[in-house]
């Protein structure tokens, strides 16, 4: 007991003697495992968010194209569609005996970079995300009228938006666009409860809304001269033609993969038709080798910084020798030497993980805010899972491993054995 | 078994040692004893195979042939783990310079020896106290890290550290060479005065003859060391 405790002192007087080099040792290791932490962290946190951005859609219907790309515009209105659906090819699934319900949405109009959905009341009742939550209301209602706008969380706190405000919404998605539809200001009439994902980034008008903002429009150009008077709009000119996707429920779960042939084999009109959970595993299956090329650059950080600590370790042997011999001459065993090089690099390594930890939490607080604005995800504070854990157990045990070398030389040098 | 106390401090016949197996024995030594309270003094120039011949008798080496025992205890019969031991308990050692580890504070120094010789008691801490006050370390020195003393402190301290245990017997190396004359005086009697009052033997190896008349005994490591041939590569060899 009293042994160990002069043990660890001796060990922790010794770091504090060479506490330049000890402290950029433990320094590039703490940077090294935040690398590691902090990849492994995103890595998940980000499968997670992603997975919790949609829930309850069996099934999301566009035009014809790519799985992974039908996805990332509809759910988390990343890139665009490179065609629409027809109106007629949404009625007519819209009312398929086995589709409980339908949400539309028509995409492409933006308000300061934030994106436009057009859609029905379905979307505030149908649509979920997280583990089934449903849409909730903050502040208003859904839109009713043609001209009514209804907006996510972070729109409404980062461009400050009140009920009852007018905004202008532009055509095209760039945040600097040059044709407005000014002539067709909306009142906000909702503002919804913050869900951390693509929902809070949007803004959200009636399909009755977006075909109104385009009369009068051609090719994405405003028709000069034709000026639209609102009061003689009826229901009929405001129908829409096409829209850009839609999401499904159905009635039974079992019927998905029939479902989902018939609408990719559908006869008028060539469609897409995926499961949300099955394209989402095919993004990670593309987003793989990122992945592990990012794990391979961390690992490949930390085995660096983790012989850097074997080289100080083994450098500063020489500057010992004196004080090896003097513990030898006092009655230290070999062992003893060794186990003191050993608890050096542990202790140093045990610092850098304290240090590592700490650094992520803050990165953490001071990345969120940013990671909320452009991606509409935060990261949570629970990363030390049983997974990242033991992989700081691991570095415990690498620092040992490498501190063996040193160690191992400690032990020689002591043992007074000196070859001719 | 024979009664420690009644057996000479040092006991040597026919101790033989070579770096190299099959190489030239570097010590040579048909007989040496020293009796128990004894003190003496070694003359030994360097490349004489002083440094050797301490290095075998703390038992940091082990002699090739003979008996070498300490206190009555043969060291090339103990397992290296009990001779790391009774060297802890039985041998103190000071050497001429680079006695204490400099990143640990005097009392610290003191105290790790103890802990090796089998554990720190509050009599230890009291005796360390005792035995700072007999070599002039006073009390706000205990806690200043051993780098920060002069040598003439440290060579001090080195002593309480070698006699905290009460060893048998106390092993110097040229303890003096790193001081002045005055501080040389000071340090050589309480030297004695302190291994006398412990009741320990002493060994001190020295080349400066001077120093000869604090002891009642002097050798020549040349007079009990049949190895007398000094090639370059022995003093190398002893240098390293």
């Amino acid at each position: 007991m009293i042994r160990g405790s002069m043990f660890g002192r001796v060990a922790l007087q010794s770091l504090v003697h060479r506490r330049v080099s000890v402290l950029l040792t433990i320094l590039s290791i703490a940077v090294s495992v935040m690398v590691l932490l902090g990849v492994e962290h995103i890595r998940q946190e980000a499968k997670t968010s992603f997975s919790k951005t949609v829930s309850g859609v069996d099934i999301i219907v566009g035009a014809r194209g790519g799985d992974i790309n039908l996805l990332l515009y509809s759910v988390f209105r990343i890139g665009n569609a490179t065609n629409n659906m027809s109106w007629a090819s949404y009625q007519a699934i819209s009312t398929h005996n086995k589709v409980a319900w339908a949400i539309p949405l028509s995409l492409g109009d933006s308000h300061q970079g934030y994106r436009v959905v057009g859609t029905t009341q379905a979307y505030f009742e149908r649509f979920q995300y997280g583990q089934s939550q449903s849409l909730q209301f903050k502040q208003g209602k859904p839109f009713e009228q043609v001209l009514d706008v209804v907006l996510g969380s972070e729109v409404a706190a980062q461009l400050g938006y009140q009920l009852g405000d007018e905004i202008v919404l532009a055509h095209g998605i760039s945040k600097k666009s040059f044709s407005m539809h000014d002539d067709m200001p909306f009142r906000v009439t909702g503002i919804l409860a913050k869900t951390g994902t693509p929902v809070d980034q949007a803004l959200y008008v009636s399909l009755a809304g977006i075909e109104a903002i385009h009369l009068g429009w051609q090719s994405g150009v405003r028709l000069p001269g034709k000026q639209v008077d609102l009061r003689v709009l009826d229901g009929d000119k405001l129908t829409p033609k096409s829209i850009t996707a839609v999401m499904l429920g159905l009635t039974s779960k079992m019927a998905t993969f029939q479902v989902q042939r018939s609408l990719n084999e559908y006869k008028s009109e060539p469609l897409t038709a995926i499961l949300p959970g099955v394209a989402l595993s095919q993004l990670w299956q593309t987003m793989a080798i990122l992945e592990n090329t990012l794990r391979l650059v961390s690992l490949m950080v930390l085995i660096a910084s983790l012989l850097g600590l074997s080289a100080m370790l083994l450098a500063s042997m020489r500057e010992r020798e004196n004080e090896l011999r003097i513990l030898r001459t006092i009655g230290a065993k070999p062992l003893f030497l060794f186990g003191l090089i050993q608890l050096e690099a542990l202790l140093i390594t045990l610092t850098a993980i304290t240090l590592a930890v700490l650094g992520l939490l803050g990165l953490i607080t001071w990345g969120n805010a940013w990671l909320a604005e452009a991606f509409g995800m935060t990261l949570g504070y629970h990363f030390l899972t049983v997974e990242n854990c033991t992989l700081l157990g691991l570095v415990l045990l690498g620092a040992l491993l490498v501190s063996f070398l040193p160690g191992l030389s400690a032990y020689k040098a002591s043992l007074g054995v000196r070859k001719s | 078994m024979t009664n420690i106390s009644d057996q000479p401090a040092l006991l040597l016949r026919d101790v033989k040692f070579a770096y190299s197996p099959g190489g030239r024995p570097l010590i040579d030594i048909p007989f040496w004893q020293v009796n128990k309270g004894e003190r003496v003094f070694l003359r030994g120039a360097s490349g004489s195979g002083k440094s050797t011949l301490l290095n075998l008798l703390s038992g940091m080496l082990v002699v090739n042939e003979g008996q070498l025992a300490v206190a009555g205890t043969l060291l090339k019969q103990l397992k290296a783990r009990q001779r790391d031991r009774f060297r802890a308990k039985h041998i103190g050692v000071v050497f001429q310079q680079f006695n204490l580890i400099p990143y640990l504070s005097v009392m610290d120094n003191v105290l790790l020896a103890a802990s090796f010789a089998g554990g720190l008691s509050p009599e230890v801490k009291q005796k360390a106290t005792r035995l700072f006050e007999q070599v002039n370390i006073s009390a706000d020195l205990y806690q200043q890290k051993a780098m920060s003393l002069s040598i003439g402190q440290q060579q001090r301290v080195a002593i309480v550290r070698a006699l905290l245990n009460s060893p048998d017997i106390l092993l110097v190396d040229e303890p003096t060479s790193a001081l002045d004359a005055d501080n040389r005086d000071a340090f050589m009697a309480l030297l004695l005065n302190i291994v006398s009052e412990q009741g320990a033997s002493l060994v001190f190896v020295s080349h400066d003859l001077s120093l000869a008349s604090y002891f009642e005994n002097t050798l020549e490591l040349d007079d009990i060391n049949r190895f007398k041939i000094r090639s370059p590569e022995v003093c190398a060899e002893e240098e390293r």
